[in-house]
């Protein structure tokens, strides 16, 4: 008989290896969407809890910071804001979603101390939860990219659609960067902490403010060799009415399986050992 | 049928904090076995929270754990929630655990406590089916009423442990742990509590509870553990086990000579024995 606690994930006797167990955590938390659902959403409420426009008060700070600056650096830059502001806001509002997905995934297992004290649960779950509440957010945030394509006359074509695959990538991404990121932070605190640095300075080197069209040179690598580019692509180019070519899809994927397969390994190892460093 | 059973746990807690962590690490590696020195195995200081713990816990067993603070009764309880896993030792449980320690399980308190009954039952494992058909029972023992509708925060402590209480019950749990903040209710729902733990008893579970409080593992339980300093000391009837406790309390642990059968043997025989006394 299995033992059917919380999530089904079964108990690290001898004969089942961590393995498996690291396994069952991946595929038990993805799959009870019931729970992080409902996690997600319940945190994104307690966060705006009796506010007059909840989580829109995040667009309406994004909405003031792509507009004053797409403006300004459209003037500096001598290019047509109706090309620029769109570019800017796409990519801004993806980076918001990957930065914040980054920063909460630190302390996603931290933060969760008193209910990972209490019961045999999935890590994956708490990660889905992460990723899907900062999902939330984004939606909230598109609101501002709608707008900004209606000013600028930007037209939706077939191409936009491939933004629900790019979608599912950068959340099969989103994941494991939880994963990893919460448990390396559990673990050593500092961690959190060059975190936030480190997101901070890729804010300007990742091809956000500008396009990697705007290098030339040897600096051209910094958009070539930069993972954070292709990951916000996947979503930002079709937003912006272009397939991205395949090459972009290629190194996505590439980067789950990779993160993916990085997740498991330090499931094996370190699962039983995540709650002892809380 | 359930069954717990637990052959020499060890559960260790490593301290970290009294030393810079990342810093320790970085440098461990650069310099190697020269910071290492300074502790065995560069494993830093661990606390050992339970000392080779053999045990099972059979079907039926209403199993009180007592022992003084820190004897490591709630750490047991722990690894039989399958949240600490041991670091030496092997566990294997079978049957749906159900564990009730302090506040349930993913309260918010910003919620209502509808809405919390759904999370914290969709947590311990129930669908929503389960949560639906259980509603009534878990409205009716809670005795929350109109504060049902209302957020958690504004409910005192001892509502907070009947919906806890509640919830965790309603789930038909082969094994239900309860730690010793059960206690924080008034005297009626202590009684309202036993009923209905002796009602899951007669569902025939294990239920493992954990008190410094006497009177509360007479009535609940028909057998229990003594810890000491993450040891059983002793294992049988209630009876038995409270009296070696008493005895212990008035005289200090170094004049207790445990009776043969009772107590858990140094090499850990299988608690068959200490169960026929």
């Amino acid at each position: 008989m299995q033992s059917t606690l919380a999530l089904n994930i079964p108990h690290g006797s001898v004969a089942r290896s961590a393995y498996r167990i690291a396994w069952i955590d991946v595929v038990a938390g993805v799959r009870a969407v019931d729970i992080w659902g409902r996690l997600g959403w319940r945190e994104t409420k307690r966060r705006y809890r009796r506010t007059a426009f909840g989580p829109f008060w995040t667009t309406v700070g994004l909405a003031l910071f792509v507009t004053t600056l797409g403006l300004v650096w459209a003037n500096l830059w001598h290019r047509d804001p109706k090309a620029y502001l769109p570019y800017l806001t796409s990519g801004m509002v993806c980076w918001v979603m990957f930065s914040t997905i980054c920063l909460d995934g630190c302390v996603t297992f931290i933060l969760a101390e008193k209910l990972l004290r209490q019961l045999r649960i999935s890590y994956t779950l708490l990660a889905c939860a992460n990723v899907w509440r900062n999902g939330i957010l984004f939606f909230h945030n598109l609101t501002i990219y709608v707008l900004i394509c209606l000013y600028a006359g930007l037209p939706v074509t077939w191409a936009t659609l491939l933004a629900i695959p790019g979608f599912a990538l950068f959340f099969l991404n989103a994941v494991w960067i939880t994963m990893l990121l919460g448990a390396v932070c559990a673990r050593f605190r500092d961690v959190q902490q060059l975190c936030g640095t480190l997101l901070q300075i890729s804010l300007f080197l990742t091809p956000i403010f500008w396009s990697p069209d705007q290098l030339t040179g040897r600096t051209a690598l910094l958009a070539a060799i930069n993972p954070l580019y292709y990951l916000i692509a996947v979503i930002r180019e079709p937003l912006l009415g272009q397939a991205p070519p395949p090459s972009h899809w290629l190194i996505v994927i590439l980067m789950a399986i990779i993160g993916w397969t990085l997740t498991i390994q330090m499931l094996t190892k370190f699962r039983p050992r995540i709650v002892y460093w809380l | 049928m359930a069954e717990i059973v637990l052959n020499n746990v060890v559960a260790e807690f490593p301290v970290y904090g009294t030393q810079p962590s990342f810093r320790n690490a970085l440098f461990g590696r650069v310099v190697g076995g020269v910071l290492r020195r300074q502790n065995h195995h560069g494993k830093g200081i661990v606390v050992r929270a339970l000392d080779h713990v053999s045990l099972t816990v059979h079907h039926g067993d209403q199993l009180g754990i007592i022992g003084h603070n820190g004897a490591g009764k709630s750490t047991l309880l722990r690894v039989f929630a399958g949240i600490y896993e041991p670091s030496q030792g092997t566990i294997n449980i079978e049957g749906r655990v159900s564990p009730l320690f302090s506040t349930s399980p993913g309260l918010d308190p910003d919620d209502t406590g509808y809405e919390n009954i759904v999370t914290c039952g969709l947590l311990l494992g129930m669908s929503r089916d389960e949560i639906e058909r259980k509603l009534p029972e878990i409205e009716a023992f809670s005795e929350l009423n109109d504060y049902l509708a209302l957020p958690a925060r504004t409910y005192s402590t001892g509502m907070l442990v009947r919906l806890g209480f509640a919830i965790a019950t309603a789930i038909d749990p082969e094994i239900l742990l309860l730690d010793e903040e059960l206690g924080a209710g008034d005297a009626r729902f202590a009684a309202n509590a036993a009923k209905r733990v002796e009602g899951l008893i007669e569902r025939s579970s294990i239920v493992v509870l954990a008190s410094q409080s006497v009177e509360l593992i007479r009535r609940i339980c028909n057998r229990a553990i003594l810890l000491d300093h993450g040891r059983v000391i002793a294992d049988g009837p209630t009876r038995d086990i409270l009296e070696i406790h008493n005895q212990m309390n008035k005289d200090g642990p170094a004049s207790v000579t445990l009776p043969a059968a009772t107590a858990a043997e140094p090499d850990h025989a299988a608690p068959a024995t200490a169960r026929a006394v």
